[in-house]
């Protein structure tokens, strides 16, 4: 049995996957740009009742915090990136590429300086291969 | 200098990214301006693996952001999507010319080589082309 996604379980465990990638350390080692939160759409029939989201305070290769909060209190991340559960599911377990699903609409970048998350495309990249290190439970 | 996505277009998230990329770099780097002013034609870009193509027409200060294959291109870039989203990620060198010794460069000549990138409408498109890369490179 995982750990079920969302919920500040999973958060906890991505932010130890995080600090345990040496990729991310590596291609993550200049943001400085402050907090990054991944918003959940609201899915009430697989449990999620609102907008749900992991917010991350990273920082020079090292995620100092990850915290689960509500899509409102997410927005005051420097960057916010939302999407509906599934196309998180899809990202998260590595089935879609992340710069794939922004070009497809899937992932929108709701806040944020865009060529920033372009310069840092390879630690966004290494941010979700960290995800797919947990054991996760996705429902439905 | 007026960036705009058309009709449809908003729902396209490579036109999107494209529009917000343009104006971004435009606001963050002044000194482009010029650059983009000079900029006329279109240019259309197919990330092939995500099914997603845009055009962008540029008139003499004016960017235009269409959803899909629009009119008739004067260059136009395919690739994957990895490959077109590294496009931004090219070194300038002198004269705003690609730098031969950048590493994301020589990855784009890989490419080139592969054929996972195919850019047609050069040489005439050349200086189209450059000159949207000087807009768009990142530092």
């Amino acid at each position: 049995m995982g750990i079920k996604f969302p919920s500040a379980e999973w958060t906890a465990a991505f932010r130890d996957a995080i600090n345990a990638n040496d990729g991310y350390k590596k291609a993550g080692a200049n943001w400085t740009h402050g907090k990054v939160a991944y918003v959940v759409e609201a899915r009430p029939e697989l449990g999620i009742d609102g907008d749900t989201a992991m917010v991350l305070d990273l920082h020079a290769g090292e995620c100092r915090e990850a915290t689960m909060t509500d899509g409102e209190t997410a927005e005051a991340a420097d960057f916010v990136i939302r999407a509906e559960y599934e196309r998180w599911k899809e990202v998260l377990s590595g089935e879609v590429d992340p710069t794939k699903a922004m070009m497809q609409n899937k992932l929108k970048l709701k806040k944020g300086h865009l060529p920033t998350i372009v310069k840092f495309v390879l630690a966004s990249k290494e941010l979700v291969r960290s995800a797919t290190n947990i054991d996760t439970d996705y429902p439905a | 200098m007026a960036i705009e996505l058309a009709p449809g277009a908003g729902d396209n998230g490579l036109a999107t990214m494209m529009a917000t990329m343009l104006s971004q770099n435009l606001a963050d780097h002044p000194d482009r301006q010029p650059t983009f002013a000079r900029l006329g034609g279109r240019v259309a870009i197919i990330a092939e693996d995500a099914d997603v193509a845009l055009t962008m027409r540029f008139t003499r200060g004016r960017a235009v952001v269409y959803d899909g294959i629009v009119g008739i291109p004067d260059v136009t870039v395919r690739g994957t999507a990895e490959v077109i989203g590294n496009l931004s990620l090219m070194e300038t060198g002198r004269f705003g010319l690609p730098d031969p010794k950048g590493e994301v460069n020589r990855a784009m000549v890989d490419a080139l080589r592969s054929g996972e990138l195919r850019i047609y409408g050069l040489p005439a498109g050349l200086p189209l082309l450059a000159g949207l890369g000087a807009v768009l490179a990142i530092d």
